[in-house]
Protein backbone atom coordinates (compact mmCIF):
# COMPACT_ATOMS: atom_id res chain seq x y z
CA UNK A 1 0.00 0.00 0.00
CA UNK A 2 1.27 3.29 -1.06
CA UNK A 3 0.66 5.80 1.85
CA UNK A 4 0.40 9.06 0.78
CA UNK A 5 -1.14 12.29 1.64
CA UNK A 6 -0.14 11.98 5.07
CA UNK A 7 0.98 14.81 7.27
CA UNK A 8 4.04 16.59 6.84
CA UNK A 9 6.87 14.41 9.08
CA UNK A 10 9.27 15.98 11.59
CA UNK A 11 12.88 15.27 10.32
CA UNK A 12 15.06 17.27 12.41
CA UNK A 13 16.46 15.98 15.45
CA UNK A 14 18.55 17.96 18.10
CA UNK A 15 21.89 16.28 18.10
CA UNK A 16 22.93 13.56 17.04
CA UNK A 17 21.07 10.27 15.96
CA UNK A 18 20.78 7.71 18.96
CA UNK A 19 21.72 3.87 18.17
CA UNK A 20 18.90 2.96 20.16
CA UNK A 21 16.48 5.27 17.81
CA UNK A 22 17.61 3.66 15.18
CA UNK A 23 17.34 -0.38 16.78
CA UNK A 24 13.93 1.63 18.09
CA UNK A 25 12.81 2.41 14.62
CA UNK A 26 13.75 -1.38 13.19
CA UNK A 27 12.01 -3.09 15.90
CA UNK A 28 8.36 -1.33 15.39
CA UNK A 29 8.77 -2.44 11.70
CA UNK A 30 8.31 -6.07 13.00
CA UNK A 31 4.45 -6.07 12.93
CA UNK A 32 4.54 -5.08 9.81
CA UNK A 33 4.34 -8.32 8.52
CA UNK A 34 3.97 -7.11 3.97
CA UNK A 35 7.89 -5.70 4.56
CA UNK A 36 10.43 -8.13 3.14
CA UNK A 37 13.27 -5.80 2.83
CA UNK A 38 14.62 -2.98 4.89
CA UNK A 39 18.00 -0.74 4.06
CA UNK A 40 19.26 1.74 6.04
CA UNK A 41 21.71 4.25 5.55
CA UNK A 42 23.12 6.23 8.45
CA UNK A 43 25.50 9.55 7.49
CA UNK A 44 28.10 9.70 10.39
CA UNK A 45 30.54 12.85 10.99
CA UNK A 46 33.92 12.09 10.08
CA UNK A 47 37.09 13.65 11.64
CA UNK A 48 38.77 14.79 8.81
CA UNK A 49 42.10 16.50 8.92
CA UNK A 50 42.45 19.49 7.23
CA UNK A 51 45.62 21.74 6.83
CA UNK A 52 46.78 19.82 10.05
CA UNK A 53 43.37 19.98 12.21
CA UNK A 54 41.04 17.82 12.88
CA UNK A 55 37.16 17.93 12.63
CA UNK A 56 36.12 17.74 16.07
CA UNK A 57 32.11 18.01 15.00
CA UNK A 58 29.86 19.86 12.72
CA UNK A 59 26.96 22.63 13.98
CA UNK A 60 24.23 21.81 11.65
CA UNK A 61 22.01 24.58 10.65
CA UNK A 62 19.32 24.68 7.97
CA UNK A 63 16.36 26.89 6.51
CA UNK A 64 14.17 24.76 7.95
CA UNK A 65 11.06 25.46 6.66
CA UNK A 66 12.64 25.25 2.84
CA UNK A 67 14.44 21.77 4.54
CA UNK A 68 10.45 20.04 6.02
CA UNK A 69 9.03 21.30 2.65
CA UNK A 70 12.00 19.34 0.65
CA UNK A 71 11.66 16.80 2.61
CA UNK A 72 8.30 16.41 2.09
CA UNK A 73 8.96 16.81 -1.47
CA UNK A 74 11.72 14.11 -1.87
CA UNK A 75 9.28 11.66 0.31
CA UNK A 76 6.33 12.05 -2.48
CA UNK A 77 8.77 11.35 -5.14
CA UNK A 78 10.30 8.12 -3.31
CA UNK A 79 6.77 6.53 -3.17
CA UNK A 80 6.00 7.75 -6.68
CA UNK A 81 8.99 5.85 -8.12
CA UNK A 82 9.48 3.14 -5.77
CA UNK A 83 7.27 0.16 -4.53
CA UNK A 84 7.40 0.95 -0.86
CA UNK A 85 5.96 0.11 2.05
CA UNK A 86 7.10 2.65 4.43
CA UNK A 87 10.21 5.21 4.93
CA UNK A 88 11.78 7.58 7.03
CA UNK A 89 14.06 10.16 7.31
CA UNK A 90 15.84 12.06 10.40
CA UNK A 91 19.14 14.62 9.98
CA UNK A 92 20.66 15.68 13.14
CA UNK A 93 20.76 19.54 14.07
CA UNK A 94 23.00 21.78 16.36
CA UNK A 95 26.29 19.81 17.01
CA UNK A 96 27.08 16.31 15.81
CA UNK A 97 30.66 14.90 17.03
CA UNK A 98 33.11 13.25 15.06
CA UNK A 99 31.79 8.95 15.07
CA UNK A 100 28.36 9.88 15.31
CA UNK A 101 25.73 10.00 13.12
CA UNK A 102 23.29 12.73 11.73
CA UNK A 103 21.68 11.30 9.11
CA UNK A 104 19.36 7.96 9.08
CA UNK A 105 16.94 6.86 6.11
CA UNK A 106 15.09 4.28 6.37
CA UNK A 107 13.15 2.43 3.37
CA UNK A 108 11.08 -0.55 3.72
CA UNK A 109 9.79 -2.67 0.46
CA UNK A 110 8.46 -6.19 -0.14
CA UNK A 111 11.79 -6.62 -1.96
CA UNK A 112 15.07 -5.85 -1.69
CA UNK A 113 15.65 -4.11 -5.06
CA UNK A 114 12.98 -1.20 -4.13
CA UNK A 115 14.27 -0.58 -0.74
CA UNK A 116 18.01 -0.77 -1.78
CA UNK A 117 17.07 2.01 -4.81
CA UNK A 118 15.25 4.03 -3.05
CA UNK A 119 17.11 4.51 -0.04
CA UNK A 120 20.04 5.38 -2.23
CA UNK A 121 17.62 8.18 -4.62
CA UNK A 122 16.39 9.69 -1.10
CA UNK A 123 20.08 9.96 0.11
CA UNK A 124 21.19 11.57 -3.36
CA UNK A 125 18.21 14.06 -3.34
CA UNK A 126 18.23 14.82 0.59
CA UNK A 127 22.13 15.95 -0.14
CA UNK A 128 21.31 17.91 -3.42
CA UNK A 129 17.98 19.69 -2.48
CA UNK A 130 17.85 20.36 1.17
CA UNK A 131 19.14 23.40 2.36
CA UNK A 132 21.09 21.94 5.35
CA UNK A 133 24.54 23.90 6.16
CA UNK A 134 27.23 22.04 8.60
CA UNK A 135 29.93 24.36 10.27
CA UNK A 136 32.99 22.28 10.73
CA UNK A 137 34.20 22.88 14.23
CA UNK A 138 37.97 22.36 14.70
CA UNK A 139 39.95 22.08 18.36
CA UNK A 140 41.38 25.35 18.30
CA UNK A 141 38.05 27.17 17.91
CA UNK A 142 38.25 27.68 14.32
CA UNK A 143 36.20 25.99 11.92
CA UNK A 144 35.05 26.09 8.15
CA UNK A 145 32.09 25.30 6.29
CA UNK A 146 31.07 22.05 4.62
CA UNK A 147 30.37 21.52 1.26
CA UNK A 148 28.68 18.35 -0.31
CA UNK A 149 30.35 16.73 -3.44
CA UNK B 1 8.76 47.16 -2.30
CA UNK B 2 9.79 45.76 1.38
CA UNK B 3 11.35 42.32 1.15
CA UNK B 4 12.49 39.98 4.27
CA UNK B 5 15.70 38.43 3.85
CA UNK B 6 17.27 35.70 5.50
CA UNK B 7 21.33 34.27 5.16
CA UNK B 8 22.16 31.23 6.36
CA UNK B 9 25.49 29.35 7.20
CA UNK B 10 28.57 31.21 5.94
CA UNK B 11 26.91 33.93 4.20
CA UNK B 12 26.19 35.48 7.90
CA UNK B 13 30.09 36.18 7.95
CA UNK B 14 29.61 38.87 6.02
CA UNK B 15 26.24 39.91 6.51
CA UNK B 16 27.26 39.58 10.45
CA UNK B 17 23.10 39.20 10.54
CA UNK B 18 20.66 36.30 10.27
CA UNK B 19 17.45 38.38 9.48
CA UNK B 20 16.97 41.79 7.60
CA UNK B 21 14.16 43.72 5.92
CA UNK B 22 15.05 45.51 2.97
CA UNK B 23 13.55 48.47 1.42
CA UNK B 24 14.56 48.48 -2.75
CA UNK B 25 13.07 48.96 -5.63
CA UNK B 26 11.25 45.89 -7.42
CA UNK B 27 13.41 43.47 -8.19
CA UNK B 28 14.00 40.07 -10.24
CA UNK B 29 16.26 37.67 -8.31
CA UNK B 30 19.13 38.62 -10.59
CA UNK B 31 18.66 41.96 -9.03
CA UNK B 32 18.52 41.11 -5.83
CA UNK B 33 21.99 39.26 -6.44
CA UNK B 34 23.64 42.82 -7.46
CA UNK B 35 21.64 44.73 -4.90
CA UNK B 36 23.19 42.19 -1.90
CA UNK B 37 26.70 42.45 -3.55
CA UNK B 38 26.64 46.09 -3.59
CA UNK B 39 25.36 45.90 -0.10
CA UNK B 40 27.87 43.11 1.14
CA UNK B 41 30.94 43.46 -1.33
CA UNK B 42 32.52 40.47 0.32
CA UNK B 43 29.61 38.30 -1.17
CA UNK B 44 31.58 38.33 -4.46
CA UNK B 45 33.65 35.42 -3.18
CA UNK B 46 31.08 33.42 -1.95
CA UNK B 47 28.72 30.81 -4.02
CA UNK B 48 24.88 31.27 -3.43
CA UNK B 49 21.68 30.53 -4.32
CA UNK B 50 18.88 32.80 -3.53
CA UNK B 51 15.37 31.27 -2.79
CA UNK B 52 11.84 32.94 -3.11
CA UNK B 53 9.22 32.07 -0.40
CA UNK B 54 11.09 28.58 -0.28
CA UNK B 55 11.64 28.13 -3.95
CA UNK B 56 14.10 28.83 -6.99
CA UNK B 57 12.70 30.80 -9.64
CA UNK B 58 13.65 31.78 -13.06
CA UNK B 59 16.08 34.65 -12.44
CA UNK B 60 14.14 37.69 -14.20
CA UNK B 61 10.78 36.90 -12.93
CA UNK B 62 10.01 39.92 -10.60
CA UNK B 63 9.52 38.84 -6.78
CA UNK B 64 6.28 40.01 -5.27
CA UNK B 65 6.33 42.98 -2.23
CA UNK B 66 6.17 41.27 1.03
CA UNK B 67 8.48 37.93 -0.39
CA UNK B 68 9.99 36.06 2.06
CA UNK B 69 14.26 35.64 0.43
CA UNK B 70 16.50 33.65 1.42
CA UNK B 71 20.04 34.12 -0.05
CA UNK B 72 21.69 30.01 0.63
CA UNK B 73 25.07 28.57 0.46
CA UNK B 74 26.09 25.38 -0.77
CA UNK B 75 24.17 22.42 0.98
CA UNK B 76 26.04 20.52 3.67
CA UNK B 77 23.14 17.83 4.69
CA UNK B 78 24.11 14.32 5.28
Amino acid sequence: MIKKDKPKKKVFVEGPILPEKIANSIAHHQVKTNIGAHDIFLGQVRADEIDGKIVQAIDYSAYEDMAEEKFHEIREAAFDKFELTCLHIYHSKGIVKSGEICLFVFTSSKHRNMAMDACRFLVEEIKAKVPIFGKELFEDDSHQWKVNK
Amino acid sequence: MTYSIYYFGKITEHTNCNYERLNCELSTVKGMKEALLKKYPTLRNETFKIAVNKNFIDEEILIANDSEIAVLPPFAGG
